[in-house]
């Protein structure tokens, strides 16, 4: 394996470890058989996360950003390359990946705390206990209150919000997020990228934060994968020296700006002469 | 009024905005008395055809019919067949129904055969079920139960297959096993549609009701309400079969409400799916 070889002589078996990136994935490719036709959603997809960070991977719609964290949820996959999360390769869905989705697919049928409490009643908590946990983590999200109410009742932040207490129940080591907050109004979106730097400060957790906003981003990313489409691939990575803790302050950065900037004219460049649309409309089936 | 914004206070000023826009009832009211009173107006100054009574004549008769006891026998009879023909054809459609949903392997069996049997007119078995088995109530029963079975068949199917896959996603990532998954996130989920289907087999099990007893039946206590109806259109007493069939639609009607408010009180948090109103 190439980290044992890198690690330096002499270091303990512990150091090793640590020094291993939590999460790596080495050369995935994946594709899809539609109307007879083989279409490559993405194309070797190779990149490190080290334990803690903050990944943000931003791209259009349609480049294999959702299909990636599908695979390295374990929810999908891949054709060929592999996932591996603390040198152990990935083949199923596990509670140290927590998912979090674009809709908040609470259980429309259960209340907020219900929903909490699934998980851990299914990793064999006590009813009593769950409970409890349930509604600390819901006061985590700023949910108090509202734990009697059904996702029904409660507005899209909300539900999101309550999405994210269930996620974090699961005590997992990474956070994916595919678009959580994309089908947000924007205000609502931009007090939710503060609450989630909010608890990720606290937590510490390495997330993978995916979204086609390049502000939320910049504004929550140690770091960015800017994703280009067809076949899907990381076209390039970036570390954001923005300060941390960030929160509303941020948003006036001039440095902010200035990363905008550069990943707009990234895009741009990927996108071609022809507007971005034009490309989308002749490949994708409709 | 105080502006805090508590849970408890947003909760209750919607739930009360909500009653505000449902009392559509009284307005709906008063459009059918209105429509009975031009009917009862119209019979008394120009006069009606013999075989159409006024509101006021059937309100009499089925008092009579009631007093006599003649009415309770009808709509036991009617409704004990309408009760086991809807509730065997409904239970095997929703049980099927799901079962082929989670299974692919026994859904495209079962799919085959459903799709084959689906077209033919049900009421015809009934002449075919009597051949076997008479014009008995085992016939009648049996017709319901194929005819209620469809529509509970292919809604439980298609709210099986049709949960949303992130759901499953969810119950996956939270270390879900396959059978903790199908009991308690594909079934409850798939629950609104499967009772809109069972709503459909309700409402067709009393349209088979009628339909079964039309057809052979005695003029006895056991007539039902729909043979009931059809000896008194021969015998010419109009005054019965209006009040058999002011019976039938008022046992629909409360039935299919009660139906809808228990609904309501087991399915909280989700809506119900329905084609009309809901």
């Amino acid at each position: 394996m190439l980290s044992s070889n890198a690690a330096p002589s002499g270091a303990t078996t512990m150091e090793a470890i640590t020094d291993q990136p939590q999460l790596r994935l080495t050369g995935v490719r994946k594709t899809f058989h539609r109307d007879r036709k083989t279409v490559e959603a993405l194309r070797d997809v190779s990149f490190e996360v080290p334990r803690g960070q903050f990944l943000s991977a931003l791209g259009p719609s349609g480049c294999g950003k959702s299909t990636m964290l599908h695979i390295i949820g374990g929810f999908e996959t891949a054709t060929s390359g592999s996932v591996h999360l603390d040198g152990k390769p990935v083949t199923a869905p596990g509670r140290d990946r927590g998912m979090m989705f674009q809709q908040a697919t609470l259980f429309p049928w259960k209340t907020v705390q219900a929903n909490v409490a699934w998980p851990l009643l299914v990793d064999g908590w006590k009813r009593k206990h769950a409970r409890e946990r349930a509604r600390e983590l819901l006061a985590t999200v700023g949910l108090s209150g509202f734990e009697h109410s059904y996702p029904a009742e409660l507005s899209g932040g909300m539900r999101q919000r309550a999405a994210l207490a269930r996620t974090l129940g699961l005590a997992p080591d990474i956070l994916l997020m595919d678009e959580p907050f994309g089908a947000l109004d924007a205000q609502t979106r931009e007090l939710m990228q503060e609450e989630l730097t909010r608890i990720w400060q606290e937590s510490q957790l390495t997330v993978i934060f995916i979204t086609h906003d390049i502000n939320e981003a910049v504004f929550l990313g140690d770091r960015v994968l800017v994703m280009g489409a067809r076949p899907g691939r990381i076209i390039a990575d970036v570390e954001i020296e923005l300060d941390r803790p960030r929160g509303a302050h941020t948003k006036r950065d001039p440095k902010l700006v200035e990363y905008h900037n550069e990943f707009w004219d990234l895009i741009r460049q990927e996108a071609g002469p022809q507007p971005s649309g034009s490309r989308d409309a002749g490949e994708t089936p409709s | 009024m105080t502006a805090t914004l508590t849970p408890e206070s947003r909760v209750g000023r919607r739930e009360w905005a909500e009653w505000m826009l449902d009392r559509r009832w009284p307005v709906a009211t008063a459009v059918v008395l209105v429509l009975l009173a031009a009917w009862q107006t119209y019979g008394v100054i120009a006069g009606l055809p013999e075989y159409i009574l006024t509101p006021f004549e059937i309100a009499g008769s089925v008092t009579e019919l009631l007093a006599s006891g003649r009415l309770v026998e009808l709509s036991s009879a009617s409704l004990g067949r309408l009760t086991a023909g809807f509730l065997l054809g409904t239970t095997s459609g929703v049980l099927i129904g799901l079962l082929s949903g989670v299974s692919r392997w026994f859904g495209d069996i079962v799919d085959g055969a459903v799709g084959f049997t689906y077209p033919i007119p049900k009421i015809t078995l009934l002449p075919i079920l009597a051949i076997w088995l008479g014009f008995t109530d085992s016939t009648r029963i049996l017709v319901i139960a194929i005819a209620v079975f469809f529509p509970a068949y292919i809604n439980a199917n298609a709210a099986t297959r049709g949960v949303d896959q992130e759901l499953v996603w969810v119950a996956k990532n939270a270390g879900a096993g396959t059978l903790r998954t199908v009991l308690q996130v594909v079934l409850p989920a798939a629950l609104p549609r499967t009772v809109a289907g069972i709503r459909q087999s309700l409402a067709l099990s009393f349209i088979f009701m009628f339909a079964t007893e039309a057809i052979g039946s005695s003029t006895g206590a056991d007539a039902g309400l729909g043979g009931e109806m059809f000896a008194a259109r021969a015998n010419g007493e109009y005054d019965v079969l209006w009040a058999a069939l002011a019976t039938v639609a008022v046992l629909g009607g409360t039935i299919d409400a009660g139906f809808r408010w228990l609904v309501g009180r087991l399915m909280r948090g989700q809506e119900l799916e329905v084609t009309g109103r809901g």
